[in-house]
């Protein structure tokens, strides 16, 4: 059993830039993930990888959440996903879901930390202020934004929140030529494009390669090491300062604490099953939302007798939301000039547009005349063929096969 | 509602830089899977419950006879075309064998599908008095028309066809689409770099 100075439970997006920080200054750091670690060397694009098995997530056989849903009746149906198939894993291996992620990197915006405030109170939900304000997080983000390495260009914008830095570290990702069109469009319709930050490099740095274009980002995990994942830019360095380990496969199940209530060790199962210890001075939780509430509820102690950091019932609930909705559209490319169809057939750049024109919906229709808004993200289908294809098989009253399945399936892919 | 998510309907999904939950690309096997699980508890937890054989019509037919068996279904299913790649071209019956022998996770799915194909050639000699093997299309259809009444036998031919459709368009590193013939057919550009032998998700799954 060693002593650290930081156990670091899991190792994604909250994990990875504690770890970074604390081992540079010198601390003894270990992190300790339920998942393998995978490297650049084991990301392909491998649509059965990524999408359509447990690879990166736990079986869903083996480790199930339990959903429960308002029906219709007004009772809760409570359904394990071993039984719905409904995944709410998201990315469980050194680097965590960062490692699947798009690289969108928007900051939150000053308005955002005074939601009750500027907006007023919900019926039914408790919102307050929070306690800092954005110039508190600037800084950070300001670091984050150089350290992970984000591309982007800062243009002047109606809801530009204040930066320390005049633009982002690297030069933007580079361009599908839709995102022309889009400028061109929402110019005319008097909307403001704005250009996407991405946590991707567009050249080269700290050891990790330049983004190679695969047009296959986004749920795939990146072999290039371009994507600012937790690992990629932060773990990697971390564990190549001598000052932390990383012990993949480590899946805590309780932290230990004293009858002064201190925390002062993270019990674990290793891969072949062995229960194991780590003592530290300081232990930090970055298991996710949902993993976090769980490992400091099963974690009672003398002083914790409803889990750890649970004396007022608070873990686990207010669990704020990024609410997203998606709406569609097909181009044809029939009605296309050919320069045009070319220019949409290009494979690899991104997008990159998105307005926040109504991050703050003034409308005197709604109630207080005010309500926060968001971001519009331009994106393409994703790609994956298989589930492209997928559906065409079922037909409204029986099964389809044979010659109109495929045309059908020519229909969906031209 | 169990399989949606509020404001993301199954066509929006598809307009998605990122595919999001990975059980949304899962859902209908997992929703086939579940029933399947269902309908063996109604059925007493036998898989030979599942399918209604009356095991008469002819002898079961051994392993090496259900391969064949699936093999005929399947280019019953997915017809080879001068212009467009069928079951044969896309070796959807090797990517169908290279699945169920390698990933552990399937082992289910192979008893059902192979159990299945016995059940098939039963209802054939019911119907035709000839092994499935033997009519000509539009006999192979009927057959298989009929089965698809049955909830197990529609729930089969589901299975199936989406094996055929993964055969067609998953990597050529899992036995099918070879030489990316299927992704040709359907101008769909694949990403770099491909998954090598000992990279393939089920070797990745013991890292
Ligand atoms: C496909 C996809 C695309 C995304 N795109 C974007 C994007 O474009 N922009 C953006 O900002 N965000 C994006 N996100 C979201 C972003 O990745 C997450 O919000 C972020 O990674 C969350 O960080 P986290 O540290 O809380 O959790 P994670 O990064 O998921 O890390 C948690 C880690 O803890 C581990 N863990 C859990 N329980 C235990 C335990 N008991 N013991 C040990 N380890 C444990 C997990 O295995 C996991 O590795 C995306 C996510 C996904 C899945
Ligand atoms: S190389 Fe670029 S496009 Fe490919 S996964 Fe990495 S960041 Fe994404």
């Amino acid at each position: 059993m060693t002593n650290f100075d930081v156990c670091v439970i899991g190792s994604g997006a909250g994990a990875g830039p504690v770890a970074y920080t604390l081992a540079q200054q010198g601390r003894a750091v270990v992190v300790l993930e339920k998942g393998p670690w995978f490297t650049e060397a084991d990301f392909y694009k491998d649509e059965l990888a990524c999408c359509r098995h447990s690879v990166y997530t736990p079986r869903l056989k083996n480790e199930q959440h339990v959903i429960e849903e308002l029906g219709d009746d007004g009772t809760w149906l409570a359904t394990p996903t071993s039984e719905s198939g409904w995944s709410f894993w998201n990315g469980n291996c050194v680097g965590g879901s960062s490692n699947f992620m798009s690289g969108f990197f928007h900051r939150m915006k000053p308005v955002d930390f005074r939601l009750l405030s500027e907006f007023g109170p919900i019926k039914g939900a408790n919102i307050v202020d929070w306690p800092i304000g954005y110039q508190d997080l600037e800084p950070y983000y300001d670091r984050v934004e150089k350290i992970v390495g984000v591309s982007g260009r800062l243009e002047p914008h109606r809801n530009i929140e204040p930066r320390s830095s005049p633009d982002f570290p690297y030069p933007p990702t580079a361009e599908h030529p839709v995102s022309g069109w889009i400028d061109a469009a929402c110019g005319q319709l008097g909307y403001h494009a704005l250009k996407v930050p991405r946590a991707i490099l567009s050249q080269p740095a700290n050891g990790r390669r330049s983004c190679e274009y695969s047009g296959y980002c986004g749920s795939f995990g990146c072999s290039s090491g371009a994507k600012g994942s937790a690992r990629a830019a932060l773990l990697d360095r971390a564990v190549a300062s001598g000052h932390c380990q990383v012990r993949p496969h480590a899946k805590v199940h309780k932290l230990i604490s004293n009858a002064k209530g201190r925390v002062v060790a993270a019990e674990y199962f290793d891969r072949a099953g062995q229960r194991r210890r780590v003592t530290a001075k300081v232990f930090v939780v970055a298991c996710q939302a949902i993993e976090t509430a769980r490992l400091l509820l099963a974690s009672t102690g003398p002083r914790f007798p409803r889990g750890l950091a649970n004396n007022h019932g608070q873990v686990g609930r207010n669990l704020v939301f990024s609410a997203g909705g998606a709406g569609g559209g097909d181009l044809v490319y029939g009605e296309l000039s050919a320069a045009r169809a070319a220019e949409l057939r290009a494979m690899g750049p991104f997008v990159n547009r998105a307005l926040d024109d109504w991050y703050v919906i003034d409308d005197p229709a709604l109630p207080g005349g005010r309500a926060k808004g968001g971001i519009v993200e331009f994106l393409f289908a994703h790609p994956n063929p298989i589930a492209r294809a997928d559906g065409a098989q079922r037909g409204q009253t029986s099964l389809v096969w044979g010659k109109p399945l495929k045309r059908l399936l020519e229909g969906r892919f031209h | 509602m169990l399989y949606s998510t509020p404001g993301v309907n199954r066509h929006d999904r598809r307009l998605t830089e990122e595919s999001g939950p990975q059980a949304w690309l899962a859902e209908w096997s997992g929703q086939l899977q579940s029933r399947r699980r269902f309908l063996l508890q109604l059925a007493g937890g036998s898989l030979a419950a599942l399918f209604p054989w009356t095991g008469s019509a002819a002898p079961a037919p051994d392993e090496a006879a259900r391969w064949r068996v699936l093999d005929a279904v399947q280019r019953h299913l997915f017809p080879s075309e001068p212009k467009a790649p069928g079951a044969q071209e896309i070796k959807a019956l090797e990517y169908l064998k290279f699945i169920l022998a390698n990933d552990p996770d399937k082992t289910e799915d192979r008893r059902f599908i192979l159990r299945g194909a016995g059940w098939l050639e039963d209802m054939a000699h019911r119907l035709d008095r000839s092994s499935f093997l033997k009519p000509d299309e539009s006999g192979r259809e009927r057959v298989l028309r009929e089965i698809e009444k049955s909830e197990a036998g529609s729930n089969w031919l589901s299975t199936i066809l989406l094996y055929l459709i993964e055969a067609l368009l998953a990597d050529p590193a899992y036995g099918g689409n070879p030489d990316g013939v299927g992704w040709r057919w359907l101008a769909h550009i694949p990403g770099f770099p491909h998954p090598p032998p000992g990279k393939r998700y089920m070797e990745l799954r013991r890292k």
